[in-house]
This record gives structure tokens, sequence and C-alpha cells, in this order.
């Protein structure tokens, strides 16, 4: 009956009061849509990856022979050693003037393990010899349309329809039937056991690679990175919700009192708060998921450029998002739990005064937060001990999380010392900023838990925008620099060098492209060629010696062995001398490496370690540029030869230009070359952009309803204030500044802490810095809070209206 | 007491007999302030003698004599009614001059003082309040008149109080005599009431 | 005769050290059913502090408050919530109402925080504000009550469900002095229906309606009224006929 009492007056004080909570309902129903979004998003994103190269199946194996009989006895063999298996045949058919390929591809669209791969857009999949189906891009770029006929290998087929592969947008193939398909590598996906797959032996020549998706399930790390991210937008969620219960209890510290005055206990007085916490859960959660669903319906074509892959829209994890919206009720009447018990707490003669106590210090509150950073720099720290090779394990995924959390909560409890810090601080400040900043210092309870949650809001773009930006190739990683282009002979591929009499045509070709950009300088990237080594003549071109490197028990091709010049060692701050002094040997790559290509006795391994002794480590640098190296001396000492590779690297005195890159193709196209330049990542920069603009939107959304709350209680303040002859212009200050100081604020926790958790626990090299993004939040973040909020004030305060009837 | 103007405007009602004059009188101010006859009766001939009212001619002065009021007489009532009392010089006040009194006599501790006529003072009020308990909320003429001497009494307790607190504030209440030469006040405070 | 509340040498101070303030120093008090006691001292005086003593919304630091012979020092929090529930009732000068619940139901409040049910408690609430003469705007919110009617919707509160002390500060000091002396009457009677009422003021007007005034001054009780003679003594024997 108490219960039933205290619930109602909740819900009345709540149907009166509706239009004060609006904000924070508002706010609440935002922090819920963007969760339920970003879940969604999350839990479409994480799981896919793997799923290009294998589909369904946790392991493939690829089979490479130049002939078809071969391939297709290891094909068979392979279906009775698995059982199930889903062959998919490739022949890399080059594009004229492109680095790219088509990939002729053979896949049973049917095919138990292959469906992530091979989907439909348009008309049908090839059935018949004479039928084709190609990708969106290479049907515009060879204006194909249904009916069109289509023989890029050399083989007249009809256009039946478009495909994709869902799981990578950017693989241009075509979908033919098996028959006159003749594909040069069969990639078999299975299901099976490590064990099995290690010990399969295909027929005939033992050119296969295999490869496997890593311990740890990837749907439980895609669960767990989604139950990450929506527990830290509840965080967030329950923060303002904590910061405006402060308030709403505060305001109502009086009745509160009248109500323990007419005997009412404790835990009656706390569920007043909590259970208007409820209520405001409930309604926040229905509206919030709905708007959220809403939003991933909208953005979710934007999402499918960004990561490269097939997003269906109505794939929205509806567990998940029951669950999150029941975890946002949790939350927000968690939120409230603390607000109703310290309000209840409140001695009753002091509450019928009216009179706040005074806030607690920040100083316990500041050791629970290096207690927290340092565990989780601990943990973060360990994790990165733990997870030094390819493969993920359970331990280290664990550690990170929890550190990362750890890290996040503990620069989160800084708050209430930054509010503390910041109101001393003020004491040289002109007298309106003085007011504004002490005020915030007055009302730390619901100051900090504001400050937590912009921090928050700042902190999570902030560290996509860094996370990204260390993804993207910063100015020294990447394929290539902005200066240099690669040019390669369409005709070769591999470990494969032009013959010799083909050298002296490309090298007028080469000479020509040159010069329709700024060149510096074209250099022809030498190989080492044995003389002795056996000839291959299925193959284009002459093979030349490579590394390669140990996969399950056979070999994975590397890169081609360069010959050394002054020019290709100096980005590596080498010169020749120095490395003839040692092994003659360089190279970036590193584990167990093999040299192919060489000659060998028979009964030898088919590659040997020892050949050329140990190589000198090298740091990598671009990946598209010469990275292994064998000195011309030494060259001459294996008996070997020098050869072109049919492979040239340019050097511009200037940032290739579109218009550059497209007149080169063009002509690259006409003389059968293919160009590399520069992989400018376009879809990590509008990632960049995008969080950029969305995560300042919201943290001035924020911002502005936390600044509300915050100066809504100083409403008598004012009226003294404005009686006492303050003008406008001053009570634009106070609001400026309390706007301004909790963004600059919550750019230095949220900001900050992003860069500390990054760097801690997830780079390696140099910070990231990206300039403009940084500046956009750390500098504008401050500085639009503080003008928008100058300029949104300006009414005076009511008159002093009757204060809470009784 | 302005008996007169009383009795003028109760025969502003009509005329009226002596006795019932003094009866009404008493009744209407809740027979709080006494009234005799024999004051009725001198009034009543000062007000013939000063034209205001008239009495049958007859040379009988009984008991049932009627008054009636004349024009002068309405006329003046009216004036009366609208004449501001005196409020200038205070009358010298006993409990005043019995506090000021105090201060100066050795052995006396002026706070008990206070007190004692505080309490008095609250009891007094105690018993007016009773009264008006007692009275209801309809006896207008009742609750005008003890309402009035509440608010005396009330004002007599606040002064009290102030006097308490001032007192309090002396820095020590030896020192009074050397309390310096004040300038002399203009006019005299305290007039003969 | 022992009263519903009593107050055996009672103290209680605030603060520390330098600054501690006694608030109140051995205070004895008594008050029976059915009387209406005073408090009446300057602010400072510790008045405040003893009604909230009384009202246990504060413990003594030391000395015996008794109400209704249970001694309060020995209760938890929740008892003392109880007792508030069921035997004491508070009117403050202002403020009394909970917004948002209409007349009716802020006089039930304390019976439903008691467990009755509401059909019950309802009930109850309306034959309070009856005897307080506000029966007819039982449904009304505090906001469209007038300060006396939201003073009597806060007495009725505190005599609803047979209690029997009624302690108050100021009660009528947010009102006009009419408006008030219809809130004291009210009291009065509701006093005279069985409840001890205490009521602390610095005026002494209001102090006049009650039984016995008691006075206090820093912190301590420095005299009493005396018994009281009837009003009558007040008024003139009637004109000789």
């Amino acid at each position: 009956m108490a219960r039933r009492a205290i619930l109602r007056w909740s819900w009345r004080l709540f149907r009166r009061e509706w239009r004060q909570q609006a904000l924070v309902m508002v706010l609440l129903t935002v922090a819920v849509a963007t969760s339920t979004a970003l879940a969604t998003l999350a839990f479409n994103v994480a799981p896919v990856t793997g799923n290009a190269e294998f589909g369904t199946a946790d392991h493939f194996i690829r089979l490479t022979s130049p002939q078809p009989d071969t391939l297709d006895a290891q094909v068979a063999a392979a279906a009775e050693w698995f059982g199930t298996i889903d062959a998919i045949g490739h022949r890399q058919v080059p594009i004229p003037g492109s680095v790219d390929n088509v990939d002729h591809r053979t896949q049973d669209p049917n095919g138990p393990f292959g469906a992530p791969m091979l989907a439909l857009v348009e008309g049908r999949f090839a059935a018949s010899p004479t039928e084709i189906a190609v990708t969106d891009d290479i049907a515009s770029r060879f204006a194909l349309s249904i009916g069109a006929t289509f023989d890029l290998d050399r083989v007249e087929r009809t256009v039946v329809g478009v495909v994709e592969n869902p799981s990578d947008l950017d693989d241009e193939f075509a979908h033919v039937t098996a028959s006159r398909a003749s594909p040069t590598f069969v990639t078999v996906l299975v299901d099976a056991a490590d064990e099995l797959v290690n010990d399969f032996r295909p027929p005939g020549s033992t050119s296969r690679e295999t490869s496997s998706r890593g311990d740890v399930p990837e749907d439980v790390l895609a669960a767990v990175g989604v139950l990450a991210a929506a527990s830290l937008a509840l965080f967030l969620v329950a923060l303002v919700a904590a910061a405006s219960f402060l308030v709403m209890a505060q305001r109502r510290l009086r009745q509160l009192g009248m109500l323990a005055a007419i005997g009412a206990t404790e835990s009656n007085c706390r569920l007043v708060t909590v259970s208007g916490g409820a209520v405001m859960g409930v309604v926040a959660a229905l509206a919030g998921a709905g708007l959220g669903i809403a939003g991933w319906v909208a953005m979710s074509p934007q999402v499918e450029a960004a990561a490269g892959y097939r997003i269906d829209a109505a794939n929205v994890p509806w567990w998940l998002v029951i669950v999150g919206m029941a975890l946002a009720v949790v939350a927000a009447t968690g939120a409230a739990w603390w607000p109703a018990r310290s309000a209840a707490r409140i001695p009753i003669v002091l509450a019928l005064s009216g009179r706040p106590p005074r806030p607690a210090s920040a100083r316990r509150s500041a050791m629970l937060a290096a207690a927290f950073v340092a565990g989780g720099f601990a943990c973060l720290a360990a994790a990165g001990d733990l997870a030094d090779d390819t493969a993920v394990h359970w331990g280290s995924a664990f550690l990170v999380v929890l550190g990362s959390l750890a890290m996040v909560i503990g620069v989160l409890l800084f708050s209430p010392l930054a509010v503390a810090a910041l109101a001393r601080a003020a004491a040289p400040l002109p007298v309106a900023l003085r007011i504004a900043l002490r005020d915030l210092g007055r009302y730390q309870a619901r100051s900090g838990a504001a400050l937590a949650a912009i921090s928050l809001v700042l902190g999570i773009p902030s560290a996509i925008v860094l996370g990204a930006t260390a993804a993207q190739h910063g100015a020294d990683a990447g394929n290539l620099s902005d200066r240099q282009v690669v040019v390669r002979d369409g005709a070769v591929d591999g470990p494969f060098a032009p013959l010799e009499e083909d050298v002296a045509g490309l090298e007028e070709q080469v000479a020509d492209l040159a010069e329709l950009l700024p060149t510096v300088s074209v250099q022809s990237l030498d190989v080492a060629l044995d003389p002795a080594a056996p000839e291959q003549p299925e193959f284009d071109g002459r093979i030349a010696v490579s590394l390669a490197e140990r996969s399950g028990d056979g070999w994975r091709d590397l890169t081609l062995l360069y010959v050394a010049t002054p020019e290709l060692l100096a980005p590596y701050g080498l010169d020749v001398a120095s490395l003839d002094a040692g092994t003659g040997f360089a190279t970036t790559e590193s584990g167990e490496i093999g040299i192919l290509g060489a000659a060998r006795p028979p009964e030898e391994e088919q590659s040997n370690t020892d050949l050329l002794g140990d190589p000198r480590p090298l740091e990598a640098g671009y990946s598209s540029v010469p990275g292994s190296f064998l000195t011309h001396e030494r060259v001459q000492q294996q008996g070997w030869e020098s050869i072109p590779s049919g492979r040239w690297l340019l050097e511009l005195d200037a940032p290739l230009t579109d218009d550059q890159l497209a007149a080169a193709e063009e002509y690259a196209a006409g003389a059968g070359l293919t160009i590399e330049s520069r992989d400018h990542q376009e879809g990590l920069s509008a990632l960049r952009a995008g969080a950029t603009a969305v995560g300042m939107l919201v943290a001035l959304g924020v911002l502005a309803l936390t600044v509300g709350l915050v100066r809504s209680e100083a409403a008598s303040d004012l009226r003294i204030l404005t009686a006492t002859g303050a003008t406008r212009a001053t009570r634009r200050m106070l609001t400026a500044t309390t706007a301004g100081g909790l963004a600059l604020l919550g750019v230095l926790l949220g900001t900050g802490g992003a860069y500390l958790v990054l760097l801690v626990g997830f780079l390696d090299g140099p910070p990231p810095f990206p300039a403009s993004q940084l500046v956009a939040i750390a500098g504008g973040t401050p500085l639009v809070a503080a003008v928008v909020g100058g300029l949104l004030t300006g009414r005076e305060p009511p008159p002093a209206t009757r204060a809470a009837i009784g | 007491m302005t008996v007169r103007h009383a009795l003028l405007a109760l025969l502003s009602e009509g005329p009226k007999y002596g006795l019932r004059l003094g009866q009404e009188f008493e009744a209407r101010t809740g027979e709080i302030w006494p009234l005799n006859t024999g004051q009725v009766y001198t009034t009543l001939q000062r007000l013939e003698r000063d034209g205001l009212v008239e009495s049958d001619d007859d040379a009988d002065t009984g008991p049932k004599k009627d008054f009636r009021i004349t024009a002068a007489g309405d006329e003046e009532l009216r004036r009366w009614l609208r004449t501001p009392g005196d409020n200038g010089a205070p009358p010298r006040d006993e409990l005043v001059i019995k506090v000021l009194v105090a201060t100066q006599v050795p052995d006396v501790h002026v706070a008990e003082l206070i007190q004692v006529h505080r309490r008095h003072l609250v009891e007094t009020m105690r018993a007016y309040s009773r009264l008006k308990e007692d009275a209801g909320e309809h006896d207008v003429g009742l609750l005008l008149v003890v309402d009035a001497e509440l608010f005396r009494l009330d004002a007599v307790s606040r002064w009290l109080d102030t006097a308490e607190a001032r007192l309090r504030r002396r820095p020590d209440p030896d020192a009074v005599a050397t309390v310096p030469a004040r300038p002399k006040l203009r006019g005299r405070v305290g007039a003969r009431r | 005769m022992s009263g519903v509340l009593e107050l055996h040498q009672v103290a209680k101070s605030y603060g520390e050290g330098p600054n501690t303030v006694h608030a109140l120093h051995g205070i004895d008090l008594t008050a029976q059913a059915g009387e209406l006691v005073a408090i009446m001292g300057p602010s400072g005086s510790g008045k405040s502090t003893l009604l909230t003593i009384a009202g246990t919304l504060e413990v003594a630091d030391e000395g015996a408050v008794l109400v209704e012979g249970q001694d309060v020092a020995t209760m938890s929090a929740n008892d003392r919530a109880r007792l508030r529930r069921r035997s004491v009732g508070y009117v403050f000068q202002d403020f009394n109402l909970l917004a948002g619940l209409t007349a009716a139901e802020n006089v039930s409040m304390p019976l439903e925080l008691d467990g009755l049910r509401p059909k019950a408690a309802r009930a109850a609430a309306h034959a309070a504000l009856d005897e307080l003469g506000v029966a007819d705007r039982a449904g009304h919110y505090p906001d469209q009550l007038s300060g006396g009617e939201r003073q009597r919707v806060a007495i009725a509160r505190a005599v609803v469900g047979d209690r029997h002390l009624l302690l108050t500060d100021e009660p009528t000091g947010a009102l006009d002095s009419v408006n008030g002396e219809g809130v004291m009457r009210r009291l009065r009677a509701a006093c005279r229906r069985g409840v001890a009422c205490v009521m602390v003021t610095h005026d002494a007007q209001l102090a006049s309606w009650a039984d016995r005034v008691v006075f206090l001054r820093d912190g301590r009780i420095i005299d009493h009224t005396s018994a009281a003679p009837g009003p009558e003594s007040l008024l003139v024997p009637s004109a000789e006929s």
C-alpha cells in the first residue's frame, strides 16, 4: 500500500513536471536511438570479416596448378578426403591498362559454404558455358548490359546477369560455369579440424596453401564488441540521467522532507526518485529503439559503401535491441538510484529547509579514478604481450575489452575533480565567468555527471577518428607515396619476369608513359634469375628468384627478390656497400623464409632457407615498393643473372593528380601495361569526417541539455543578478562560460582519454594526429558551444514565481 | 473616551431613552468598556446643552424620556467620524518608565523584570483570545474591540522584545553612567495625556 | 498523569569544538491531550529544534523523549517513521502539502504509507477534512486552494487517523490575521477533541491562543504562564436594569 501511494505521487509528479523532464527524456531517447543504431551497425559490420575469404567455412585450401587435369584430380581428392567441399575456381584475366584483373570464377551458387561470397543482383547466374554474369563495375567499365557479349578471356559468352560478392563489394569478377573456364587455381572451402586440413595431400604438384579463420569464433567477438558498444552508450545514458535526477531530487527536496516528516521511510523516499527514473527509462527505451532502427535503415547504404560489403538493412538483431531496451530501463532506473539515495539520506530538517548539503570531496573519486586507469593500463599492456601473432586468443580479447572499459571509467571518474579544479582556477577571471564556473563546482555531483557524459560523447568519435587515422595510411605508410607510380608489364604476374625479347619494347612504352607525368626518374626494378632453374613453359615469362613463407607444410609466395640499387635502398637508410659487408641479402619479411625459383638438387626440399644465409632485417615501408634485396655482387656469386622484372618505379616531383592518373591509365590500357598509384582509402576518410561531424553534433546536443540542467537551478541567482543590474550580456556570458567550460573539460577528458586508451592498448607506431578533425573536435566544440550557448540565452528570468506549493 | 459621539451614533438610529442607550452601548462593545448610567445622563445633558440632541419638552427627566439627534448633532457625528485621531505626542507610558528605571536601580536583573511583564501581558492576551474563541466568528462588535486590545498588548510585547535586545547589547551595565551627553531634543517628548 | 508528549532533560548541540552551538539545555516539557501549549521565544532560542526533537525528526543528544509513553531514543529510523505515521502530526508555516496530490490524497497519505487500504484511508481523510471545514475542497490540488484552506488541510492531515500529538511551527505565519484566526479556531477545536498540541512561535498574539505558554530563551525554559483564569474576568458586569 505504501508503495502504491508513493508510486501514485511519483506518477503525478511526472505528469506535472513532464515539460521539465521532457528535455532529459529527449536526450535519453537520442542516446538509446544512437546506441541501438550503433549496436545494429556493429552487429552488421563485425562478424563479416573473413566471409570474403572463407564464406561460412572455417578453412580454405588453395590449389594451384597450370594443368587443368591436375587441378580436377586435386579437387576430386579433396572432395573424397573431406566429404563436403565448396570448390571455387579462379582464372585471373588481366584487364588491359589496369592493375586489376577480372577473376573468371566458377562457383556453384548453391554451394555449401560459398553463399556469402556470391550473390545475384540482376538477371541470373551463368548456367551454361556460353553464359557469364559480371559485377556492376565490370559491366560499366566494359559497357555491358544483359544480353551483351563479353570475351575478355577470348571465349565468347553472353552476359546473363549482374552479380556481386556481398562480403567484398570491391571484388570484381565474372561468374562462369566450370567447363571452358580453365581455372589457374582453385579455392576449396572446407569445414574441418586443423589436423585433417594439414594432413591433406593433393596428388600432383604440391603447390597448395591453407588458411584458417582463427581461434575465436567471430560472432562471439562480434557479440562482445556489440555489447561493449551498447554498454558504453548506456553508460552515457546513465550519466546524463544521473545528472538530471540529481537536479530533480534537489528540486523536490523540500517535498521529500515533508514526505519523511509525515512518516515515509528512507526506502519510500528513494522509491519516489527511482520510479521516476523507471518511467523515463521505459518511455525513452521505446521511443529510442524505434528511432534508432529507423536511423539505421536510413544510413545503411552509407555504411555499405564504407565497409565494402553488402549490408542488409533488415538484419536488425532484435534480441539485442530488446536487451538494449531493457538495459536502458535498468540504466535509467539505476542512474536514479544514487541521486535517490543521497536525497533520501539528507537529514529531514535540512531537507525541509530546502538547503542542499555541501558536495563531497572530489578527492575520493579522483583516487578511484586513478585506480581504474592504472588497472586498465595493466590489462591493456598484458593483452599486448599475449597477442603477438595473428591468431586471436580468448584471453587477450577479454583483457583488451576489460582494459579499455577500465580506462574509460577511470578517465570519467576524474570528472568531479576536473569540475572542482576548474571552479578553483576561476579565481582570477572576470566576475561573470567566475560565477558560472563556481556554480559548476557548487553543484559538483551533477556537473561531474554531465561532464562525464560529455567526455564520453567526445571520446567515442575521437577514438574512431584516431583509429581510422591509424588504420589509414599515414604519410609514411601505404602502398606508395603520392609521388610514386609503379608500372608493370601486363603480361606477367607473380614471380615471373618478361622474356628478353620483350624488354626493349616495354622500356619504350614506359618511357612514353613517363612523359605524361611529372617524372623525375624511371627505375627498372631488376630481379635475380637462376639460369639453371627448370623451365616452366606453361607460364608466360621467365621465373625469377622469389621469397616465400611457410604455410602449413607448404610455401606461400611473398615477393620477388630485387637487385639492390642505391635508390631502392635509400628509403631503408642503407647503402650497397654495407649490405655487401654482410650476406648481401636483406628483406622486410620475417619468419621462416624460403627461396623459390632457384635450381636445387632433386633430393633437397623445394626451397632452401639456407641458400643465401640470414637476411638483414629491414623496417617495412611502402608495401608496393621493393622490400627484399640481393646485392649485385651476391647475385654474381650465386651464378645468377640480373634481369629486368617487367616492373618500373617512377618517381614524380609533385603529387599525382587525378587528371595525370587518368591520362596514364589510358595510355597504359593501350600499351598493355598496368599502373599502380597511391591508395587513398576514401572509405576511411569518409568515416573520419563522418565521425567528427556526428560526434560534434551529438556532443553539442548533450551539452545543450546538460548546460540547461546545470543552469536551471541557478535561476534564483539569476534573478538576484538581474536585480542588481546585470545585463543581458552578463547572462549570456554565464551560459557561454558554462557551456564552453564543460566542453573544454570534455575535450580534455574525452579526446585525451581516447588518445590514452588507443596509445596504450592498440597502437604500435607513432600516435596518429588527424590534425583537421582534432582541431574541429578539440577546438571547435568548446568554441561553438560557448557561442551557441551565449546566443541562445537572453530572455530575462521569469519574476519570482510561487515556490513549490504546500 | 468619546462617549458623547458614541451616544450620538446610537441616537442616529432613532430616538432612545437613556437607559436603553447605556445598555446598547455595552452590548455592542462586547461588554468590555464599563459605562454607568450616571455617565450616560450627564453626557446626554451636555449634548442637549450643545444643541446636538433634543428631548421631549418635558420637564420630567424620567427614565423613559426619549432623546433625539438634531441636524446639528448629525453633522457633528459625521464630522467626528472623519476626523483622524490625535497620533501626535505619545502618552507617558508607565511600563516604559519602569524599564528605564530598572536599568539604573542596582541589583535589578532587567531581563527577569521584562519577562515578568511579558508573562503578564501574555496571560492577559490569553484571556482575550479565549473570549474571542468563545464568542464565535460572528460577534463583530466584540471581535473588533478585542482585536484592538490584543494588538495593543502585542505592540507592548514587541516593544519588550526590542528593549530586551537593545539592553543585551549594551557593553556594560555599569558603563551606562559614562554614556556621553546627548544633544538636547527639540521640543518635549511626552506630553500630558 | 502522563502526557501525550514528555520531554525530560532534553539537550541538543550542533557543531564541534569551539563552534559548538548548544541549541537546547535541560528541557522539561509535558503536553496533555486536549491542551494547546505554546513555546514562545525569539529566533535563535532553540524553539524550532525543540519541535523537531519532539516530532522525532531529530534525535536529542541527552534526555528522554516520550511520545505516548514510548521512548524515541531506542527506536530505529523506521520505527520513528512509523511513529510519525501513526501518532505525530506536523503543520509547518507553509509548504505543507505535496504538489500533485489532491487535498484528500494529501490527508490520507500518512495512513496509506502505514498500509491502510486506499478506500479506508480516503474515508478517514474526508472525515478529517470535514472537521476542519474544508470537505468541499477535498478534490482540489494545493495550488487551487487559498492559504487558509491549505493550512486547514495540513491540520487535517496532522490529526487524521486518531493521532494525539500535533506539532506546529508558526502555523499562521503566512496568512493574514483574519485567515489566521480561522485556522487557529479550527486548531483549538481539533485540540479539544483529544489532541495534545504543541505550537512554536515568536508572536505573542499567536501564543495567546494557547492554554499554556512556555518561554524559551537561549535553549532554556525560563518561564511559563500560570493557570488561566476564565475569560469572564475581562467582562463588565451587565448593566443593571
